[in-house]
């Protein structure tokens, strides 16, 4: 019995640092719902109910919970990674939209009703800090030291650069109009953001906070969204929005590498973590398209709920 | 002639109201009540972490900011020190360490085109919290018009009739004159190098309707600039935040004096212009604005604001945009009014 008692100890311990699931949870903004794929067989394994309007989407660093900004409820949703079972929810903040989890387990929420940031520490809910930032805050980025926080503002046309742990603005970078998602390179000196009036992508230098590169995408359609960067460095994956397709860049000369076709409305993306594979949210197809990294092709497209807005995978 | 300097009294009696601060802040708008009672009432993070202009925070606003919950405490401060506390865009715009950009206005404050100015204003100055500059309006009667000295302003707000505007346009001839009110076609007919039109010509509204009506035959349907329920691009935000600051809904001349702002003060920031010739030149070459209506904005060679139109019902609420999808192409802004001052035989 004692002998038991440890075993089911020791379990709990282990369940700490869970081996991940290798599943790819997608938020559907219009179904209210969250959809689980299995990461081997690219298949729908199960659909979870969080409440209205759920949008930005993250993991916990230890891989054992799974947040979700649920906006209509001015929460964020705590999900165990093992369960798939609702844990609990926190409030945070008006209209929660998008977020980012740093290295250290706090979340950095962009409110976009109210001009600022905060800081929330998911274990407690409480909040942490508040930054008060450009108006309609969007997109959020995280250094990977995490000394470094990049918030958009949407009608202020910056990127602020907050301080992590002291939560002060170091920098603020005038952008084009709209700026939308950023995206920090491995040793955190170059940051990637988006624009999406301006239809631009800009390369910053994190140490002078100048802006050393533009790229104008071509297609007038394209509203450029998300951002991520290949795990070798070279490549820079776009989401198009109205273009319907994903802009591959040279991350170094900012140059169109190609365009991916993928489905309508394309604004999410999320790279496994070997970088092999990188999944994209369709809003208006109301799918998720999954490229190879290797030739950029699309190996396979998902039907999920109604407007997937954000992805995240458990590897 | 209505002119203010920092020994005026408070221009915007209304703002704050009475009640939410010791004073108004003197000289002009700087704050719409709702930031302004935010702050007051809560004092906390977010003033140390909102770095003003330069990259590096003032060291000296943690003190401010303690001195301010003296102030809420009941602790009387001298006048400069209230003046300093209660205004905090003042204080800086008063030691010099911001670069003011002053516009003037010509029309009536009773308008909404004022309201939205007036917004804009603010809006311009809370990004010139982390840019460094700031923002200050000035403003006249339309029957003043001869009497303003040019000098000192980098842009020129009109919210009069066509006479007036074209009367601004001569006084002003090296600035950009920008019309937020008057629909005239007649305006955009005769391509005057320094009128801007923000608002819609009675054309652009003509049209938008027509194509309403080839997809909705027999229906009520009147176009506008603006609606005050348009959610899109995020028009939802710029609605509530207005309907928030001025307890109104948003029409087509809040939004385009708001728009007339956003533009000029968007392109101070970003090129560091100070001329109003430069600023003018930028405006008609080199635009790229976000109107909140989803378009990267630009002028036609007319003046004109190319610009997505709305749709409403007989009841009044938003049914529709134009370019009308379906009847044109959804970019095709062009399809509204005149679409150049070089169109041969283009009537209206």
């Amino acid at each position: 019995m004692k002998h038991f008692i440890i075993a089911i100890l020791l379990a709990g311990c282990f369940q700490v640092a869970q081996a991940a699931s290798n599943r790819i949870f997608v938020t559907n903004e219009r179904s209210n719902d969250i959809t689980v794929i299995d990461g081997s067989s690219l298949e729908v394994e199960k659909t979870i109910k969080v409440g209205d309007r759920p949008r930005g989407i993250g993991i916990s660093p230890d891989g054992a919970e799974l947040y979700v900004a649920v906006s209509e409820d001015n929460a964020i949703a705590v999900i165990d990674l093992g369960s798939l079972e609702l844990l609990r929810k926190f409030e945070a903040g008006s209209d929660p939209e998008t977020f980012a989890v740093h290295p250290d387990g706090n979340i950095y929420i962009s409110n976009e009703d109210d001009a600022k940031a905060s800081v929330f520490d998911p274990a407690t809910g409480r909040q942490l800090a508040e930054i008060q930032v450009g108006l309609e805050p969007e997109g959020v980025a995280i250094s990977p030291d995490g000394k470094h926080v990049i918030v958009t503002s949407e009608s202020t046309n910056m990127l602020h650069v907050i301080q992590v742990p002291e939560h002060t603005i170091i920098a603020n970078i005038l952008v084009g109009a709209r700026p939308r998602a950023a995206v920090f390179n491995n040793s955190g000196d170059l940051a990637y953001a988006t624009s999406e009036i301006s239809g631009e992508v800009k390369k910053i230098d994190m140490t002078s906070y100048e802006v050393i590169a533009v790229k104008k995408i071509a297609d007038e359609k394209a509203k450029p969204k998300d951002v991520i960067l290949s795990k070798d460095e070279t490549k820079l994956y776009v989401a198009g929005g109205r273009a319907n397709q994903i802009i591959v860049l040279d991350a170094d000369t900012m140059e169109l590498i190609k365009g991916i076709p993928v489905g309508k409305r394309v604004w999410g993306l999320a790279m496994s973590r070997d970088g092999k594979r990188v999944f994209t949210t369709n809003g208006v197809s109301g799918t998720v398209s999954v490229i190879d990294t290797e030739d950029d092709e699309v190996i396979k497209t998902i039907t999920v709920g109604k407007f997937p807005w954000g992805v995240v995978i458990d590897d | 002639m209505k002119t203010i300097s920092a020994s005026d009294k408070p221009l915007f009696r209304q703002f704050p109201p009475a009640g939410t601060g010791p004073h108004a802040c003197p000289r002009q708008y700087r704050r719409p009540p709702t930031v302004r009672a935010t702050t007051a009432g809560r004092p906390r993070q977010s003033a140390p972490g909102a770095t003003p202009g330069l990259l590096r925070p003032s060291p000296g606003r943690r003190g401010l900011f303690l001195l301010w919950r003296r102030l809420l405490g009941g602790v009387a401060l001298s006048g400069l020190m209230l003046l300093a506390l209660t205004c905090p865009d003042y204080a800086v715009a008063g030691a010099g360490a911001k670069t003011e950009t002053r516009f003037a206005f010509i029309g009536d404050e009773s308008g909404s085109a004022y309201d939205g100015v007036k917004q804009g204003i603010h809006e311009a100055n809370l990004q010139g919290r982390f840019s460094g500059q700031s923002y200050s309006l000035h403003v006249f009667a339309g029957k003043d018009i001869d009497k303003i000295d040019p000098a000192g302003f980098i842009a020129i707000i009109v919210a009069a009739n066509a006479d007036a505007l074209q009367q601004a346009g001569r006084r002003f001839k090296d600035h950009a004159v920008l019309n937020v009110s008057a629909h005239d076609d007649a305006l955009r007919k005769t391509c005057v190098s320094n009128l801007l039109h923000v608002i819609p010509s009675k054309k652009m509204l003509d049209d938008a309707k027509a194509q309403w009506l080839q997809k909705a035959p027999g229906a009520e349907a009147r176009a506008s600039g603006w609606h005050h329920d348009f959610v899109k691009f995020a028009a939802r935000d710029l609605n509530k935040r207005f309907r928030k600051g001025f307890a109104r809904p948003m029409d087509q001349y809040a939004w385009a004096g708001w728009a007339a702002v956003k533009m000029t003060s968007d392109s101070v920031a970003r090129k560091g212009l100070t001329s109003p010739a430069a600023l003018l030149d930028h405006l008609k070459t080199d635009l790229s604005f976000d109107g909140q209506k989803g378009l990267d904005m630009n002028f036609r060679d007319t003046g004109q604001l190319r610009q997505l139109l709305l749709i409403s019902n007989a009841a009044g609420e938003l049914v529709g945009e134009a370019p009308v999808r379906g009847v044109v192409k959804p970019d095709a802004v062009d399809s509204l009014g005149l679409a150049s001052c070089y169109t041969k035989g283009t009537s209206g």
